[in-house]
């Protein structure tokens, strides 16, 4: 098995000093704050923007302190590496504000006409349809719900009802 | 669609299909206002021109419709729904907001007309009646010209001066930054009917002397608002102007 994302302990490599190296004078591309494989770093899985990026789990051979592992532990959990039979929720989608500018026309009109609607009807109405469209929009999209994978709401019901086997029956 | 135990507890507990059996049960927690129907139970058609259409003219759906309706369980009409041409939705709910500690014939009494005869020797003066009579007596005390513009109805009256009362955009409390602001914000259709009748019922309850009656108090509210006058209208007026001041926040929205 290979090893992946998360590296043993190895001895760091000296920078090349010699004008021939190319990493002598390459600058540092990545901005300082970025870790590996994080957002904005140049290890971060590149892909379209909505489509989740599948990563590899990282592996676990030697990591844990047990009796044949000659080595320190890399990883100490807390609680022990099985499955549990839920899966976390979807991270709400950022929404933006809907009829800004239905929204702005009429505070404009009412600012001229002192506030009377007889005089505004027709922003405030263009306003109510925008409201209406947006409200039905919505509405399609949660009913719609998720494309490809189950909600994790109904997973959390399958899981409950099909259970992770922990044990070798 | 529901899982097997959900069903297999509904022939159990030997109710009729569709009635829900009690699902929570937490020491100190009582359920209320919750329904024992289904949600395969659809609501009750109490209008009668429903009913009247003849079948050339019905399209598609409303054949379909009615076939389905003839299979399907229906919920048991409320007591306050009838099929009478009198009955006004708006009305209805206007006097349910009215009463207090479910006094559903003291609110009536002073939304409509109902004569308590010969209990009493003088019938008090209703809310619909009073508006009624304020108009008439505008009208015969009005010239020729002017009695064509009197609305008399007091039914129209007041589903104007309602109309008039709806405010067109809300305020909400958005947390942002450890601070709530009032962030403008687009209300549904009843949310909007509410608020009108709730700033009226409101108004006419505080701001008034307390021997005057709410039916004398409400009659005049309502033929304010009507002519976009008054303390309601005001109400109103001010939310917009509100929603205008913050009209920068509109961007703290997230929907």
């Amino acid at each position: 098995m290979l090893e992946t994302s998360i590296p043993a302990t190895r001895p760091r490599k000296k920078r090349c000093t010699q004008t021939s190296c190319q990493a002598f004078r390459r600058p540092r591309a990545e901005p300082r704050g970025a870790r590996k494989g994080q957002a904005g770093s140049r290890t971060a899985p590149q892909s379209l923007p909505g489509v989740r990026c599948l990563m590899a789990t990282p592996s676990l051979r030697g990591r844990l302190a047990r009796l044949g592992n000659p080595r320190k532990p890399i990883l100490k959990p807390n609680k022990p590496l099985i499955l549990a039979n839920r899966v976390g929720e979807r991270r709400r989608e950022k929404g933006e504000a809907t009829c800004i500018t239905e929204m702005s026309v009429m505070m404009a009109c009412w600012k001229q006409n002192e506030f009377r609607d007889e005089a505004c009807k027709k922003e405030i109405q263009d306003f109510f349809d925008c409201a209406s469209k947006a409200e039905a929009a919505r509405k399609m999209r949660s009913i719609q719900g998720e494309s490809g994978n189950l909600p994790p709401k109904k997973l959390n019901i399958l899981l409950q009802r099909f259970p992770n086997k922990p044990h070798v029956s | 669609m529901a899982a097997p135990a959900v069903k297999a507890v509904r022939r159990w507990s030997g109710l009729t299909l569709g009635l829900r059996s009690v699902v929570l049960r937490l020491p100190g927690v009582t359920q209320v206002r919750w329904s024992r129907y289904g949600p395969e139970y659809r609501d009750p058609q109490v209008d009668k021109e429903y009913y009247r259409k003849p079948l050339a003219e019905l399209t598609e759906e409303e054949k379909y419709d009615r076939e389905l309706r003839k299979t399907q369980h229906i919920k048991a009409a409320p007591a306050m729904k009838t099929s009478s041409v009198f009955e006004d939705p708006l009305i209805s709910k206007f006097t349910n907001m009215m009463m207090k500690g479910g006094n559903k014939v003291l609110a009536r009494s002073l939304m409509t007309q109902e004569v308590w005869g010969s209990l009493f020797h003088c019938i008090p003066l209703q809310t619909l009646e009073a508006l009624k009579r304020k108009q008439f007596e505008k009208y015969h005390a009005a010239p020729a010209e002017e009695q064509a513009t009197i609305e008399r109805n007091p039914y129209t009256i007041f589903h104007q001066a309602l109309k008039n009362c709806e405010p067109v955009i809300g305020l909400v409390p958005i947390l942002k930054g450890g601070h709530f602001y009032q962030v403008p914000v687009p209300l549904a259709d009843r949310r909007r009917r509410f608020l009108a009748m709730k700033w009226m019922i409101t108004e006419c309850r505080e701001k008034k002397h307390r021997r005057v009656l709410m039916p004398e108090k409400l009659s005049h509210e309502l033929l304010q608002a009507f002519q976009n006058q008054g303390p309601v209208i005001k109400r109103k007026h001010d939310m917009h102007k509100m929603a205008e001041a913050n009209r920068a926040l509109a961007h703290y929205r997230w929907w």
